[in-house]
């Protein structure tokens, strides 16, 4: 009986994390991977390890954010790693990716918009790529994020900041021309 | 400087209560610089993608199937009982449990037969389908006997105090036993997957979902949630199993919703 009720816990906290979760690993990978089927099988990667080693995890050494986008960033990694080519998207990549989407008109935009902004995202320096990742991917907040990249919850509003107007002068410049 | 930090502190501030699905409107009274960055970090928010929700419900289950296959290790160690001390205790007394036993000797067999077919290679039994209220369930257990599923319709009772307001009013359970001998090796995870639809008062046909696993110390349970209020005047419910793990029906059970 007490194993019964064991496994219908386990089964509703990990129902509760994935509906919680899902979304904003998926969003975090996606706004690194440019391409929906690899961030879905990138995205299964991390709930199945997550699955794995929830055993391991105790939640006095990290909260469940930091563990998981720990593993969600460790994933994206080995895949690089694996494909052996450096993280970056070209403009043409992009545009020609956006144009075998058969999306509605609007979706379609909006994935082109998105394309525009990873390639551009990819012009900053790696650390405060990852600080707009991890802020509007996975939606940490900034204590999360610093216990992340070891650096101070203040830093990371300075560099946010800074990051999110770079990045808009960039996206400027490119569409004016 | 220091305006400037409370610039930035302010900023951060409103891209927290933007990510948290707020609406949030810069004043006029905001730099150029500033309502031009926050423009941008809308952008940001507004591009982003979600997953699909076939991608979510397909990794779910697959993940969930992880769990069941865990949980099943686990219960391998476990010694099953006699698959006869499991029957005799399902001699109901009651007159309603008589009657949710006439139609567990109609799944009995009908399953029975299913499963000599292949599904497992062994000798397998039975099982019961049953109407069971919450109410019904907590007066109507004990009397029946039914001391294989004590520790089930417990459980059954915990979930529906704890989700109150989510609370089924209806639920089917459909319970089977395995083989009991240790060194057998259990069936394929796939072929423990259950899917069902129903019917009340002959309208619309709907899939039940997913059922819940349950272990049980001889088998196993699937237990379906009806979530939709049924009105106090309703007559039968036509309950149709439309799969068990490679088998594929439809096997229909009529149920009186009346006492």
């Amino acid at each position: 009986m007490s194993t019964v009720r064991e496994n219908e816990s386990a089964r509703k906290t990990f129902a509760e994390l994935y509906e919680e979760y899902l979304p904003r690993v998926y969003r975090y990978i996606n706004y690194r991977i440019n391409d929906t089927q690899i961030t879905e099988d990138l995205t299964s990667t991390v709930f199945e390890k997550a699955l794995t080693n929830f055993g391991k995890y105790s939640k006095d050494k990290a909260s469940f954010s930091t563990w998981i986008f720990s593993i969600s960033r460790n994933v994206v990694i080995d895949y690089y790693r694996a494909q052996g080519r450096r993280q970056t998207v070209s403009l043409d990549e992009t545009t020609e990716l956006a144009s075998r989407d058969l999306s509605p008109e609007e979706e379609l935009l909006k994935k082109e918009e998105r394309e525009k902004l990873q390639v551009y995202l990819m012009k900053l320096p790696q650390d405060e790529q990852e600080i707009i990742r991890l802020k509007f991917g996975a939606e940490l907040n900034n204590r999360q994020i610093a216990r992340m990249l070891g650096l101070s919850e203040s830093n990371i509003g300075t560099r946010l900041y800074r990051s999110i107007r770079k990045l808009r002068d960039v996206f400027q410049e490119s569409e004016n021309g | 400087m220091a305006r400037e930090k409370d610039e930035e502190r302010e900023f951060i501030e409103n891209i927290e209560r933007l990510l948290a699905g707020e609406e949030v409107t810069v004043g006029r009274e905001k730099s150029e610089d500033y309502r031009t960055a926050f423009d941008f970090a809308r952008k940001l928010t507004e591009s982003r993608s979600d997953p699909s929700p076939v991608f979510k419900q397909q990794l779910k289950d697959r993940l969930l199937l992880r769990l069941t296959e865990r949980e099943m290790e686990v219960r391998q160690k476990v010694k099953f009982g006699s698959i006869w001390e499991f029957l005799a205790n399902l001699v109901p007394r009651s007159p309603v449990w008589r009657t949710a036993a006439a139609t567990l000797v109609i799944v009995l067999v009908t399953v029975g037969v299913l499963w000599r077919t292949g599904m497992f290679t062994r000798e397998a039994g039975l099982e019961e389908l049953a109407r069971e209220s919450e109410q019904e369930i907590m007066t109507a257990a004990p009397e029946a006997g039914l001391k294989a599923f004590e520790g089930v319709v417990e459980e059954e009772i915990e979930a529906a105090e704890a989700e109150e307001e989510e609370a089924p009013l209806l639920s089917v359970a459909m319970s089977y036993t395995m083989p009991q001998d240790p060194e057998s090796a259990p069936p394929s995870l796939q072929g423990l997957i259950a899917s069902a639809q129903y019917s009340i008062d002959g309208g619309p046909v709907i899939d039940t979902g997913p059922s819940e696993i349950h272990f049980l110390e001889s088998g196993m349970q699937h237990i379906f949630r009806i979530r939709e209020i049924i009105s106090e005047d309703a007559v039968e419910l036509t309950f149709i199993i439309t799969g068990l793990g490679e088998l594929h029906g439809p096997w229909e059970y009529i149920i009186s919703l009346q006492e």
